[in-house]
């Protein structure tokens, strides 16, 4: 596993240390312990994308759980700026993939309600959120509610909201999953803009090899079943990322390398399973 | 638009139009025809059993003209009940719907009792509670409270259990207090179901404060139609129960209202 060097005075960004993390599940009058996560380790610098991708059930969305906080690991810890994260913080902040958003609260209302709850004062937020709304093109829209929205103008309210709350880190759980192709490739574009308009640190999963190497500066491949880290690959595609970026034969090489290594995770844990 | 597409057009609202009409006309027939059976049978039948449309209405509206009289008194005696004890219990229904969702002890400890009175005719209750509490206002305010609290409480917590994890998890994510949590999300998410539990409620208070008041009031709108149908008062009768017919219906299209405008938004 290749953990990038890090200038030992400076700690990294995000720091996730061995984690572990085990669900447990009643089976007739038992309880039995099913490990999701084993030893993730993972370092993220200020200001990189990384993509997480892997097959469905080797933890990634409990991985992004873990470093927000609202899951606790039974082993490991995370660390943002060299500090021990004990639960959400305002340095974090997550896109869901269902959006998150409030069906009875005006897209405007949804993209405040983070900073209502941290207290700032309502004209205040009220700016922020305005901001915010102008930056991912929603404008003309905060009066509407969400079931006026398209599913992705909804995702457009959660980086909002996301964005108001002016993180350090911007936590992506498969956002772009349930909106159309063509949606996908806008917001995909979107946030590349907004990316490198605000240099946020960004760990972004997704099940979509091609989304992952196209929006990353480094994509950590995932196994199954016990989750782990199988390998990072850097990607070295040069920015800004646009459609012509898919065509070059080194996005075609990233990504036929990214799926061996995805293949060689399955097969592993399909084998795993049947030692088991 | 060409030519054709505009014939067309005409057509269409034409049809549109025509389908209007004939809805409007069908209720209107039917209605007139309703109304004709009602009066022919009133007349045909014993006076003491049942009354021409012709002779209710007009009591009905005389009735109404008289400000002092016995059906407006009735009404305001039977609301002066009905809107306090159904408030309290949609305040009770709603904190102990709140205590049941949110705390597990608490739903162990309540759940069997409120199934137990949930599911207990409250009418069964009103000479007991007669022995206990006597002739009078609280009795019935008592009454409305235990028709009308359970199918709020019960509602509030089904919906309050039910509420999702991606309404809970943004909000926990975005560092939300308990408090915050209840009254920012799990509250506004599980309104759908209170406003179901209070129109429930609302039907059953209505109908056990009907049967309080045949035991124990002379003056309210069951008393009216306790007192008017034992004595035999065909076309008197029939104003107390236009006007409760009305009041369910006014509560239902309003909560009808409240459903289509704002639980609209909660369907996506």
């Amino acid at each position: 596993m290749t953990v990038p060097t890090v200038d030992a005075a400076t700690p990294p960004k995000l720091a996730v240390e061995n984690i572990q993390k085990t669900f447990f599940k009643s089976v007739k009058d038992d309880v039995v312990g099913i490990p999701v996560l084993n030893g993730v380790s993972l370092s993220v610098s200020q200001g990189e994308f990384v993509s997480v991708i892997g097959p469905s059930g080797c933890g990634k969305s409990t991985l992004l759980r873990i470093i927000d906080g609202l899951i606790q690991p039974e082993g490991g810890r995370v660390l943002v700026d060299g500090r021990i994260v004990s639960g959400p913080g305002s340095d974090r902040a997550v896109v869901f993939q269902y959006f998150g958003l409030y069906p009875w609260r005006s897209v405007l209302r949804n993209v405040e309600f983070g900073l209502e709850l941290k207290g700032v004062p309502a004209k205040e937020r009220q700016e922020i959120a305005l901001e915010n709304i102008a930056q991912v093109g929603l404008r003309g829209f905060e009066n509407h509610y969400p079931h006026e929205l398209s599913g992705g103008m909804r995702q457009r309210v959660g980086f909002a909201r996301a964005l108001s709350l002016d993180p350090q880190i911007i936590l992506m759980d498969e956002p772009f999953s349930s909106v159309d192709e063509q949606t996908r490739e806008l917001l995909q574009e979107q946030l590349l803009e907004l990316w490198s308009a605000t240099r946020k640190t960004i760990l972004f999963i997704t099940h979509s090899i091609d989304e992952a190497v196209y929006m990353a500066n480094r994509v950590v491949v995932m196994g199954a079943r016990p989750g782990r880290i199988v390998e990072e690959i850097t990607v070295d595609l040069p920015h800004p990322r646009t459609s012509e970026v898919r065509a070059l034969p080194r996005f075609g090489e990233i990504r036929a390398h990214a799926w061996e290594i995805l293949k060689k995770g399955i097969r592993e844990s399909a084998e795993l399973n049947a030692a088991a | 638009m060409t030519a054709i597409d505009d014939i067309a057009l005409q057509a269409e609202r034409a049809r549109i139009r025509r389908t209007k009409i004939d809805r409007v006309l069908i209720v209107v027939c039917t209605f007139i025809g309703f109304l004709a059976v009602w009066e022919i049978a009133g007349r045909l039948s014993n006076p003491l059993f049942f009354a021409p449309v012709s002779d209710v209405v007009r009591e009905f509206w005389l009735s109404l003209l008289d400000p002092r009289g016995r059906l407006l008194n009735g009404l305001v005696e039977t609301l002066s009940v009905l809107v306090p004890g159904f408030v309290i219990a949609s305040v009770l229904g709603v904190a102990l719907g709140v205590l049941m969702g949110r705390s597990n002890l608490g739903f162990q400890i309540l759940d069997p009792y409120v199934t137990i009175f949930y599911n207990t005719p409250r009418v069964a209750l009103i000479p007991l509670l007669l022995l206990w509490i006597g002739v009078g206002d609280p009795l019935k305010i008592v009454i409305v409270i235990l028709a009308a609290i359970f199918p709020v409480s019960v509602n509030t917590m089904v919906g309050i259990r039910d509420v999702s994890a991606q309404f809970t998890e943004p909000a926990r994510s975005m560092n939300a207090t308990e408090s915050q949590l209840l009254r920012k999300v799990i509250l506004p998410a599980t309104f759908p179901y209170v406003v179901a539990g209070i129109k429930l409620g609302l039907g059953r208070a209505l109908t056990t404060v009907i049967v309080a008041e045949f035991f124990v009031s002379v003056s309210g709108l069951g008393g009216i139609l306790q007192a008017t149908s034992s004595s035999y008062q065909m076309a008197k009768m029939f104003a107390p129960v236009i006007i409760l017919a009305a009041m369910g219906v006014a509560i239902d299209g309003l909560l009808t209202y409240l459903e289509r405008s704002v639980l609209r938004r909660y369907r996506s």
